[in-house]
């Protein structure tokens, strides 16, 4: 494998929520690597503290949002040609302005609400450009031309002088990848960009970010809650449980083996065509947690069928797997009993590595 | 990695996963959570109070009283406020540039807590027999409008299309006319009565009720829970009663709280044109309407009045406003 | 666009029309005589006098003849304020006044309503938020009667600064106290929906995408916030302008102000129907005129209606 360099180092990160029943600990201490030109995914349910966690590279924050602890180390090449790195959890507002629709760009989950119904698209696309690459007249005209070729958007020319309205949901998220991109950012953050699509448009979205990223090089973190797509996108991925990442490593790792019963859980309860019929749909059993009570121990024990009495009263640190691999459950202590994924998932894998290592869609 | 952990820390959990705590998420009362963070709002509660306050001063004051509101002493007329207690600290003692207006029209033995008007009626006893009408006036108003304008509404919003159409277009062209018109040309008409006035008031003030209704029923008219009751059996007046109308209560009730101190106004300012209640007969309006002129050598004759009318409308749109915010907070 | 205009234009017209005819068919029912001194007169003198003035005839015809006229400017006379002066004159300069002061008031409410509305937005929880919050729940509850008469007898009476009654001879200084009065409840209503709407849109998703632009906040508040805000609050323009009709005839009572809403209050006292009509009549094309602009207005600056001809 190529050397890689880092772009994005995440560490510690925990963010609360003030609320009017108590404190809400959404993200309860994550890491995050990553490195050039790859695309990192975060995989976890509704209420993991993906959004918010991801949110804090852009320093996007709620008015009742509060940062217990964190840093996120970001190295990139400024516009003199200087490599620098800087904490985004440090700098001020103004810094910030500086790197974000810059160097960092984001792309959001409705396209539907995302762009600002006032404003023809012309408009909202060369925002960031005039801002960031002071471009403006003859030159901001083509480049917003070329962004929206770019994104697949026939007769680009037309479509500058549309207003949000006019756009189906589709061409509208293409608008807000345009609009992430026009200023060449090092990385792109994307959070659940294809959720809120019609499933024959997500694909093609989802084939568009992935062409792009080849195109131009870029880091991307992908945010998701489908293991489908995040089989299709990503080179590492990233589980998230309950506030903490509960394991991470490469795709082939975390798909072909699995450590943390969360992650078994998941992989399990993906519908597959190839299923047999005779199977019963797996689902993970219970709730998520209250994220206003503290956890003790492993969050996920209450609903893990493979918990160890320790789930309950210690928190399990990582345990490595191998260079690019780990997962934080007690299950890989060396004092634990052997416990393996449970038949149906293996028996899963193997199809899926028979077939070559793409999940069914 | 590295601690000590009890040998029998690893072994498989036996507890069987039900009776893991279930109980992550507490229930609340919902009627409870409203009345609570309608009390948590200090505005809110102050509310409260000033309106219970005012109401029962309407409703004791006149009647314990010395005085009628209706008892002319002309001898005794345009005596400045005199209150027992704080006369001896030198304010409200009854005098007005130093002279004792009591002593001097031979009213010593007299005290008149808000003073006399120019027919030397009592204001205290005015104001508050005055704020019984005008409370009175805008009740009687405001709750025949919630019934037409709440009836109004979910039959126009249920029922829809040509049904909906017809009762629209009236809406709209009735609320075309501004109401300030024809409750005036109402009372040209009728002549101004304590009636009259109620009925004046009720013709014009369903509308706003009627829009919020119908806007609440279309929404919800749509939602699952009315296709699911319908595919259930359930007859329309059913799930009209049953379904949309608890659903619509939150709203119905905010706008009827908002609508008494609009009915007060109203009822204020009719009299002030001239078509208010009748003399005698006292209500806030019809006395700012007589004591405006000399707002400036009596103010005390004006004041009165407008700051119970200003408490009392404060007091109402307070209380709207907290109930608003506790039944629906928004991002505050 | 055009689509739209015209057929709101239609709508206000028909609108119009049956407004008239309701308030006429309603003051042909009033009980009391146009006549001064009518128990003076025999009955051949009243039906004399009906017959002038053409009241004999039915009332259809009646109505015909009316609108016909006033399409001339012709208004009828007036029976018992001053009996036989035509009621366009006795208008005339009236309305002028009217309007004017409502106006003023109007503008000056919405745009200083307007500017501590997004002050409060921006500085929430703040001194600025509570202070505005207080201004808005007086201004929104507290009737008109209140600030008139606090204002004029502290600021008039008390300091003197400015006259208590109004005087044609120095309409700027004499208006001050009226117009301030006068625009409380839009200032206060205004301020406080401004706040609200602020508040969501700066909250809202195409905010965030905005802000992950990385523009400065200026920026960000001009160009985004303020423009979907003030869309927003063009709704809360309808009830303003209720109020300030209600509003400005306590105003002109209080302050002495010869305007439309004095003599309004005249002729309802004397009886003087055809007054009444005229001035009812005018109130409610101002309304009309009013919300027609409005809802231009809202054409205008919201794309989705210009460019798709019409909100549902």
């Amino acid at each position: 494998m190529a050397k890689r360099e880092y772009i994005l180092r995440m560490r510690d990160m925990a963010i609360s929520f003030k609320t009017a029943n108590g404190l809400v600990k959404a993200v309860r201490g994550a890491d995050l690597d990553v490195c050039k030109g790859e695309t990192v995914a975060i995989v976890g349910e509704s209420g993991s503290g993906k959004s918010v966690t991801v949110k804090q590279i852009m320093g996007i924050r709620s008015a009742n949002e509060v940062v217990e602890s964190g840093s996120i180390e970001f190295t990139y090449v400024d516009d003199e040609g200087t490599n620098r790195t800087v904490d985004i959890m440090k700098l001020s507002e103004r810094e910030l302005t500086l790197l974000k629709g810059n160097h960092i760009a984001m792309v959001f989950q409705d396209p539907l609400t995302s762009l600002d119904p006032t404003m023809n698209i012309g408009r909202q696309l060369s925002e960031s450009i005039v801002a960031h690459l002071h471009l403006e007249g003859e030159a901001l005209h083509t480049r917003c031309v070329e962004l929206l070729d770019l994104v697949g958007i026939t007769d680009p020319e037309a479509r500058l002088r549309s207003y949000p309205h006019q756009l189906s949901g589709g061409m509208r998220q293409r608008v807000v990848i345009a609009i992430a991109l026009s200023c060449n950012p090092d990385l792109l953050i994307c959070d659940e960009p294809t959720t809120a699509l019609d499933v024959t448009i997500q694909a093609r979205i989802l084939q568009l970010i992935i062409d792009l990223q080849r195109r131009m090089g870029i880091s991307v973190i992908f945010i998701t809650h489908n293991l489908g797509v995040v089989a299709k996108v990503s080179d590492y991925v990233n589980v998230m449980y309950a506030g903490k990442i509960i394991e991470a490593g490469t795709i082939d790792d975390v798909f072909f083996d699995p450590r943390h019963p969360y992650t078994w859980g998941l992989l399990s309860s993906m519908p597959s065509v190839s299923t047999d019929r005779s199977e019963r749909l797996y689902t993970i059993h219970g709730n998520p947690p209250n994220m206003l009570n503290d956890v003790v121990g492993d969050a996920f024990a209450p609903r893990n069928p493979y918990a160890l009495d320790i789930d309950f009263e210690q928190e399990p640190p990582r345990f490595v797997v191998n260079e690019h691999h780990w997962a934080a459950t007690w299950l890989l202590d060396p004092r634990a009993p052997k416990v393996e994924m449970p038949s149906q998932l293996k028996r899963r894998i193997a199809l899926m590595r028979a077939e070559g290592g793409g999940e069914g869609d | 990695m590295g601690k000590t952990v009890p040998e029998g820390g690893f072994r498989l959990c036996t507890k069987s996963h039900e009776e893991v705590a279930e109980k992550e998420y507490a229930d609340y009362s919902y009627a409870r959570e409203i009345a609570g963070r309608f009390l948590a709002n200090k505005g809110a509660a102050v509310s409260l109070v000033i309106i219970a306050t005012i109401v029962v001063m309407a409703i004791i004051a006149p009647m314990v009283s010395s005085y009628a509101y209706d008892d002319v002493q002309t001898q005794y007329n345009n005596l400045p406020p005199r209150i027992p207690g704080l006369e001896q600290v030198g304010i409200f003692d009854g005098t007005s540039d130093g002279v004792n207006l009591y002593a001097q029209k031979g009213a010593s033995d007299q005290y008149h807590l808000f003073g006399t008007d120019s027919l030397g009626r009592d204001i205290w006893t005015r104001v508050w027999s005055g704020t019984r009408i005008s409370l009175t006036i805008a009740l009687w108003a405001v709750i025949i409008d919630v019934f037409i304008g709440v009836a109004y509404g979910l039959v126009s919003g249920y029922f829809g299309g040509k049904v909906d159409i017809v009762l629209q277009r009236i809406t709209e062209v009735l609320s075309s006319i501004p109401q300030l018109v024809i409750v005036t040309l109402m009372l040209v008409v009728m002549k101004p009565g304590l009636e009259n006035i109620i009925v004046a008031l009720i013709i014009t003030g369903w509308i706003d009720m009627s829009r919020i209704v119908r806007a609440q029923v279309l929404r919800l008219k749509s939602q699952e829970f009315v296709l699911a009751a319908r595919t259930l059996g359930v007859s329309a007046w059913g799930i009209i009663f049953r379904e949309i109308l608890p659903n619509t209560l939150a709203q119905i009730i905010v706008t009827f709280m908002f609508s008494i101190p609009n009915a007060i106004f109203l009822e204020a300012f009719l009299a002030f044109v001239g078509l208010g209640v009748p003399a005698p007969l006292a209500s806030l309006g019809s006395m700012i309407n007589d004591g405006y002129k000399s707002a400036m050598t009596y103010p005390y004759m004006v004041v009165a009045p407008v700051v119970v009318l200003a408490i009392l409308m404060l007091g109402f749109n307070l209380f709207a406003d907290g109930l608003r915010d506790a039944i629906d907070p928004d991002a505050q | 666009m055009k689509k739209y205009v015209a057929k709101r234009l239609v709508i206000s017209v028909m609108t119009l029309l049956i407004i008239l005819f309701v308030l006429f068919l309603m003051l042909s029912f009033m009980p009391g005589s146009p006549f001064n001194n009518e128990e003076k007169m025999s009955p051949d003198q009243i039906t004399q006098l009906k017959a002038y003035y053409g009241l004999d005839k039915p009332v259809l015809e009646r109505f015909v003849i009316y609108v016909l006229n006033m399409l001339h400017g012709d208004f009828g006379v007036s029976y018992s304020i001053q009996t036989n002066m035509p009621i366009a004159q006795m208008i005339g300069g009236r309305l002028a006044i009217t309007v004017g002061i409502g106006l003023e008031a109007g503008v000056l409410g919405a745009l200083v309503g307007l500017i501590l509305g997004v002050i409060a937005a921006l500085r929430r929880h703040t001194a600025w938020d509570s202070a505005a919050t207080v201004i808005a729940v007086l201004g929104v509850s507290l009737p008109s009667f209140v600030f008139a008469l606090g204002l004029s007898y502290f600021l008039g009476y008390r300091l003197k600064l400015f006259p208590i009654l109004f005087d044609t001879s120095a309409p700027l200084s004499s208006s001050v106290l009226p117009v301030i009065a006068l625009s409380m409840f839009t200032l206060a209503s205004v301020e406080r929906y401004t706040r609200s709407e602020m508040v969501s849109v700066m909250e809202s998703d195409y905010m965030m995408l905005a802000q992950s632009k990385g523009l400065p906040k200026a920026k960000l508040v001009i160009n985004h916030a303020l423009r979907n805000t003030l869309i927003s609050v063009i709704t809360v323009l309808a009830p303003l302008l209720v109020n300030l009709m209600t509003g400005s005839l306590v105003i002109e009572k209080i302050f002495s102000i010869p305007g439309l809403g004095s003599l309004y209050i005249t002729a309802i006292q004397s009886n003087d129907y055809n007054v009444v009509l005229a001035i009812s009549f005018i109130y409610s094309v101002i309304f009309i005129l009013t919300m027609l602009l409005v809802d231009i207005l809202y054409g205008v600056i919201d794309p989705r209606i210009r460019l798709a001809g019409g909100r549902d």
